[in-house]
């Protein structure tokens, strides 16, 4: 720690303790930042926080309206929606950050080996240039036919379609660092290309990456409740929000609360995800300081 | 200009060819006999052997994918496994309806988009702009199916004013419209928004004010246009996303389009309906990419002069940007 400290005196602060510095500044955005801290553990701890099974079903209390004993109401078999709503957020939790997580790990070696062996370059970026080429929904629907329904596959479907974005991102960040000075230094000191890309490049492409990753997390719950939405992804009786909401809609006119509850948790999580993002991409980038 | 557009042309064929092979291989994974898709449950195996032959199942792999692309050319995009009727007219049978919504919403969105965009930009940190900012951002967080959902359950169940289900009249197309044009403004206010507030920090544009320009024009001519390259962009990802994704918006309001074609296709296992019904979808895609690369050498000059390759340059920087705003497109 003592080091942390002489370094700080020495040099002031480093580049990320300035970027959360500047996040705070954002009131909103650390508000939205520690409420996305929150919904994991939310997720983490449902056992706990859930006042009911999921899955626990009773038939004396079919669509009750909100009230004290289910805040949020039951549905047609009896389920406390409260309940599902907080074993739901473990499949998104799962699926937003699963799926980030996954496109990282693929996407960014892909573009920086894109972008630091010009040979690599048209091969690659080209064969992932035909994945984006194909509109979210109807590609999801072809990996979907291809592998079925289920958590699994579903996270599958979901990092390859979100693998181009992350390496396209990887490559042109990694492009204007290879002419970098400290690159060049490394190279006339002899370092081998994994220590470059490791040490000096990678850490230095982190930023673009950070604000792809916070703000498709929030496009990948929406995608997962898309496709679950239709069918094609979580299936019943798993407590998904993109589900309930489906199943919800047979009963819009009566019981308008088991659809629009789910929906206004995927709407917060997304938005808190997305001002996160918008935050982190102000405090990143000096040039877009406005 | 003549170059750039056949430069574009070329282009766009080759990816189209390779999309074509791409999808034709993704299939080719689909687990399970189409045999048996076609017989249904408790087929024989005599039946099983006839439909092999009858569609010509066993020839490898290159040969039904040159028939294919062959038979795609002359327009055959072969027959579905369920309803054994060509795929081709029923994609064009529903073609108008996804077109309706897709283009409306999107013509809405832009022109809701661009003045919410533009005036936030002006009036930075006003109230107006928070306002703007916070509905933008909703906008792009909400999911279009609840989104409908919600309009349905406000405009036809509680106050009755609009028909929920149906593509009969005008009133029908409002619900289906509304939606997609209030997703799509969310996603074009952001970028107007971000690229405009870039631009009018330019020296030109300063410029302009100093010499007296009107502050519309130097807005209008000067800003907008100049950041209209990554808001087109934009626009048309937007188009490209709604001609395949309206299928949420399309099974909400029960409307018979492309989108849930293909979702059928899905559940049913039907693989060329799925293949053929994502072809045409990338199909109507490219030709978007393809107007909208020729509108970029019309706002901007200078892509027109370098025959193109500035057009990869701009895309790239363009959509960078695009990707790192866009929220969610569902």
């Amino acid at each position: 720690m003592s080091g942390y400290y002489k370094r700080k005196k020495e040099y002031g602060n480093s580049q990320w303790a300035l970027v959360w510095m500047k996040l705070g500044e954002n009131k909103f955005a650390m508000f939205s930042f520690w409420m996305i801290i929150v919904v994991i553990l939310i997720a983490v701890f449902a056992p706990v926080l859930a006042p009911y099974d999921y899955a626990a079903q009773d038939y004396d209390n079919i669509m009750v309206t909100p009230n004290a004993q289910h805040p949020f109401g039951t549905d047609q078999f009896g389920r406390d929606i409260l309940s599902r709503i907080i074993y739901g957020s473990r499949y998104t939790v799962i699926i937003g950050f699963g799926t980030m997580t996954g496109a990282c790990l693929m996407g960014i070696p892909l573009g920086i080996f894109a972008a630091y062996y010009p040979k690599l370059d048209n091969p690659i970026m080209r064969f992932l240039e035909i994945f984006s080429n194909i509109p979210d929904m109807p590609l999801l629907m072809c990996l979907v036919i291809i592998m079925g329904t289920s958590l699994k596959n579903l996270l599958i479907c979901l990092i390859l379609y979100y693998t181009p974005s992350f390496a396209r991102i990887a490559r042109a960040k990694v492009l204007t660092l290879r002419n970098e000075e400290y690159v060049e230094a490394s190279i006339a000191l002899g370092a081998s290309d994994g220590r470059i890309l490791l040490h000096h490049i990678l850490p230095n492409s982190l930023a673009p990456i950070i604000v792809q990753f916070t703000l498709s997390t929030g496009g990948s719950i929406l995608e997962a409740a898309a496709l679950s939405y239709i069918g094609l992804g979580i299936q019943p009786p798993e407590p998904e929000w993109g589900l309930m909401i489906s199943q919800g809609r047979q009963f819009l006119s009566t019981y308008w609360y088991y659809s629009i509850i789910p929906g206004l948790c995927i709407v917060f999580l997304t938005y808190i995800l997305n001002y996160v993002g918008d935050g982190l991409r102000d405090a990143l980038d000096p040039r877009l300081n406005h | 200009m003549l170059r750039y557009i056949i430069k574009r042309l070329i282009y766009m064929v080759i990816t189209l060819l390779a999309t074509v092979v791409f999808l034709f291989t993704l299939m080719e994974f689909v687990p399970g006999d189409p045999a048996l898709v076609v017989l249904g449950e408790g087929a024989t195996e005599e039946n099983i052997v006839a439909i092999h032959k009858e569609l010509k199942l066993d020839d490898p792999y290159i040969v039904r994918l040159t028939r294919y692309i062959g038979n795609l050319i002359q327009g055959d995009m072969g027959n579905s496994y369920k309803t054994r009727q060509p795929i081709a007219p029923a994609l064009f049978a529903r073609l108008p309806l996804t077109m309706t919504i897709a283009v409306w919403g999107i013509i809405v969105g832009t022109i809701i988009g661009l003045i919410a965009g533009v005036v936030s930009a002006v009036k930075q940190y006003s109230l107006f702009d928070r306002i703007l900012t916070f509905i933008s951002l909703f906008g792009a967080s909400a999911p279009s199916f609840w989104l409908a959902m919600l309009f349905v359950l406000i405009f036809t169940l509680k106050l009755g004013w609009l028909p929920a289900t149906g593509s009969y009249t005008l009133k029908h197309w409002i619900l289906p419209v509304a939606t997609i044009g209030l997703q799509a403004s969310a996603t074009i206010t952001r970028m107007t928004r971000s690229s405009m507030l870039e631009v009018i920090r330019q020296d030109y544009v300063r410029t302009a004010r100093a010499k007296g320009q009107t502050q519309f024009k130097v807005v209008i001519s000067h800003g907008l246009r100049n950041a209209f390259i990554p808001i087109l962009t934009v626009i048309c990802t937007r188009i490209n996303g709604y001609l395949g994704g309206t299928v949420l918006v399309e099974s909400v309001f029960a409307i018979p389009g492309l989108g849930n074609y293909v979702l059928d296709g899905v559940k049913t296992m039907d693989t060329p309906v799925v293949l053929s019904g994502v072809v045409f979808i990338c199909f109507m895609c490219t030709i978007v990419t393809f107007l909208t690369d020729m509108a970029y050498a019309f706002i901007d000059p200078r892509i027109k002069s370098t025959y193109g390759f500035g057009v990869k340059r701009a895309r790239k920087r363009a959509g960078l940007v695009a990707k790192a705003t866009e929220g969610g497109n569902v």
